[in-house]
């Protein structure tokens, strides 16, 4: 169940910090300090993510280079069911995101301050049955887009459809690309060796992501548990006016 | 950054000693409350709908104000901030 504005914690705004003990390969304990980036961090690892994504989006456009070879399938090599399922399940984080645009579901409307309990209460039920019913109509509108988006690939030519499923691999992976360099280099730049957050336990983003995957991993884990979703940022802030 | 610390009526973490050092939650949470007082000071007729307001993108709560203010008028909203957050 997410979180609605009656029931968030504002004061988890002010933890973006903890002390944390991780164990190497060979048992040997270190302990650090992670804390939440700023802005001025956030702008870096955002430009490096772009950059990364850009990179890996060339490399696969790229006539056999080892990425091409190894993500995109030749011509003729996949069916169209395939394909057309393929497309229609890349296509669903787009559809999610207009989704939450275009699904308007007003939020209950607030008793006034003196309201009688039974219509607090009467209030309180509807924020607690809204994001059930917010999420149901988010759902059927992604399922709604998808069968129409089959409909249209069904009545494609081959050629196009593998076009727009090569498209839609690529911007895939490309995706994913930016949110794990992102993670990477927000998650290197706010490990410290002192509760100050002053001394950084890694000289180079390099030497974070020579770690060994496990290491890396939990680093990464550690961090992610600092962060708050943008929309329960908002709620926080709707819960103070 | 106080003023939006007393509002919450959180104190504020003494450890954050320089502005560059705010977390960008808290930085986000800051820019957006601003905006929104913004906005929401705005008279009722000139305001963008609440849900715009909170999830709207900049451009589209500057096309809100140009429309309703017609493009030549001062729209200033002080602080339009963007939603790509980590």
């Amino acid at each position: 169940m997410s979180v609605e504005r009656n029931d968030v914690d504002i004061s988890r705004l002010f933890m973006w910090g903890k002390e944390f003990e991780i164990e190497g390969n060979n048992e040997e304990k270190l302990t650090v300090f992670l804390r939440l980036i700023g802005d001025a961090d956030l702008n870096k690892a955002r430009v490096y993510a772009l950059r990364s994504s850009s990179h890996l989006r060339n490399k696969l456009k790229e006539k056999d280079s080892d990425e091409r070879l190894a993500y995109i399938p030749e011509t003729g090599s996949v069916e169209r069911e395939i394909l057309v399922e393929a497309i229609a399940m890349l296509s669903i984080r787009e559809y999610a995101q207009e989704a939450v645009k275009e699904v308007d579901i007003p939020y209950p409307v607030e008793p006034d301050s003196d309201a009688k309990l039974e219509k607090q209460e009467k209030y309180q039920a509807q924020v607690d049955a809204y994001p059930a019913k917010r999420d149901k109509k988010i759902n059927e509108y992604i399922v709604k887009k998808t069968d129409e988006r089959k409909k249209e690939l069904n009545v494609m030519t081959d050629e196009q459809l593998f076009g727009l499923y090569e498209g839609a691999i690529i911007s895939e992976l490309c995706e994913n690309e930016m949110l794990k360099k992102f993670k990477e280099f927000s998650t290197y730049s706010g490990i410290f060796n002192d509760s100050k957050y002053r001394d950084k336990t890694f000289s180079s983003l390099e030497e974070f992501q020579n770690l060994p995957f496990e290491i890396k991993e939990k680093f990464m884990v550690a961090y992610s548990e600092l962060e708050i979703e943008q929309s329960t940022l908002k709620k926080s802030l709707q819960a103070t006016l | 950054m106080w003023t939006t610390a007393r509002e919450l009526r959180i104190p504020l973490d003494t450890r954050l000693e320089e502005l560059y050092d705010i977390p960008h939650t808290i930085s986000f949470v800051m820019r957006k409350k601003i905006q929104v007082d913004n906005l929401s000071s705005l008279p009722k007729d000139k305001r963008p709908p609440t849900k715009m307001m909170w999830e709207g993108t900049p451009e589209e709560i500057d096309t809100f104000l140009e429309r309703v203010y017609g493009k030549n008028e001062d729209t200033t909203t002080d602080v339009l901030i963007t939603d790509i957050e980590g």
